[in-house]
């Protein structure tokens, strides 16, 4: 996934042409369960080399959010229980949180 | 100055397992990715599969493997088409890995892909490898708390299996805590408690097995 971001935010600024990026901003779905301490490790270890090597990291953790198919009824789950509240529908659609997603990036361009 | 990026950092492996997933259709071949902890009896479940349907369906097995060739020498004997896929030091499987692979194997003569994922619970499950279905692969012995600490596979898995139902006394599993776990989590996955060294319940799972891939 490190590497996936790093590829990412190289193609970014090779297209925008900056030449020095100073920070990467990341978000993190909830339902990956991937915990950002533990992230933004590897991505100090991976980022040597890349066009982020002086990068820092942030990390915005997006919560689960689901959907109902039955009610329609839009909640955040509170355990490892995803059934609707209202209906106990145990099949509810994953409308927010389950991706990981290079938001921007910061730094440099070539002019400066 | 700041650019928005907005990119997902999984769609390169979500579009190359699409097109995996095409590939498989168009071949009719349901292919399994296999998902467990180090230890937890993939290999051994394989080595049943092959054993007890290798003459009533056609399969295919790929092993992910950090970096021994140890399962597939094991599973090699049952003179099934194989390949290995060493990650060198990667925790999991991807969906080009996997393209990749799939060259090498004749799909219109096969009826069942089965994919041993590298052992661990967390990364496997974040990658989409075009695959038919999950198949999460559990053990008493390494405690009952796998549903809860990892949800996300219990979540998307087809089926559960609880692996080493003989060891069972000479562990601390409590079943009904990892029962109650699993049905918070998926109240209508199939569970299959058995025992790959005894054979005890690998009956009932064979059989699931061949209804739902069409056998």
């Amino acid at each position: 996934m490190v590497e996936d971001v790093l590829r990412i935010v190289g193609e970014v600024a090779r297209v925008n042409g900056i030449s020095r990026i100073d920070k990467v901003n990341v978000v993190i779905g909830e339902y990956l369960m991937v915990k950002p301490s533990l992230f933004e490790f590897a991505f100090m270890a991976a980022r040597e080399g890349t066009r982020a090597s002086g990068a820092g990291l942030t990390i915005e953790t997006e919560k689960v959010e689901l959907e109902c198919p039955g009610c329609r009824h839009r909640y955040s789950p509170q355990n490892i229980n995803f059934n609707c509240p209202r209906c106990s529908n145990p099949n509810p659609a994953i409308i927010k949180g389950k991706e990981m997603y290079v938001k921007s990036i910061e730094g440099v361009d070539n002019c400066g | 100055m700041e650019i928005k990026v907005m990119k997902r950092v999984l769609d390169r492996n979500r579009d190359m397992a699409g097109r995996v997933r095409e590939r498989l259709k168009s071949s009719n071949v349901v292919m399994i990715n296999m998902i467990s902890s180090p230890g937890a009896g993939k290999t051994s479940m394989l080595e049943h599969i092959c054993h007890q349907l290798g003459n009533k369906i056609r399969i295919a097995v790929i092993e992910g493997d950090v970096a021994t060739d140890r399962d597939a020498q094991r599973i090699k004997k049952y003179d099934v088409p194989i390949l290995l896929i060493n990650t060198d030091g990667g925790c999991h499987l991807d969906s080009n890995s996997i393209d990749i692979a799939l060259g090498e194997f004749d799909l219109d003569n096969l009826d069942v892909m089965f994919v041993e994922n590298v052992g661990n619970l967390v990364c496997p499950s974040h990658f989409d490898l075009g695959e038919t279905f999950k198949l999460a692969v559990v053990s008493t012995t390494e405690g009952d708390d796998k549903p809860v600490k990892y949800p996300m596979l219990f979540r998307e898995a087809r089926a559960v299996v609880l692996n080493k139902t003989d060891l069972v006394q000479y562990t601390n599993f409590d079943y009904s805590s990892f029962l109650s776990a699993l049905r918070e989590i998926n109240n209508s996955v199939p569970l299959f408690e058995l025992s790959c060294r005894t054979g005890e319940g690998l009956g009932n799972f064979m059989e699931w097995l061949l209804e739902e891939t069409g056998n």
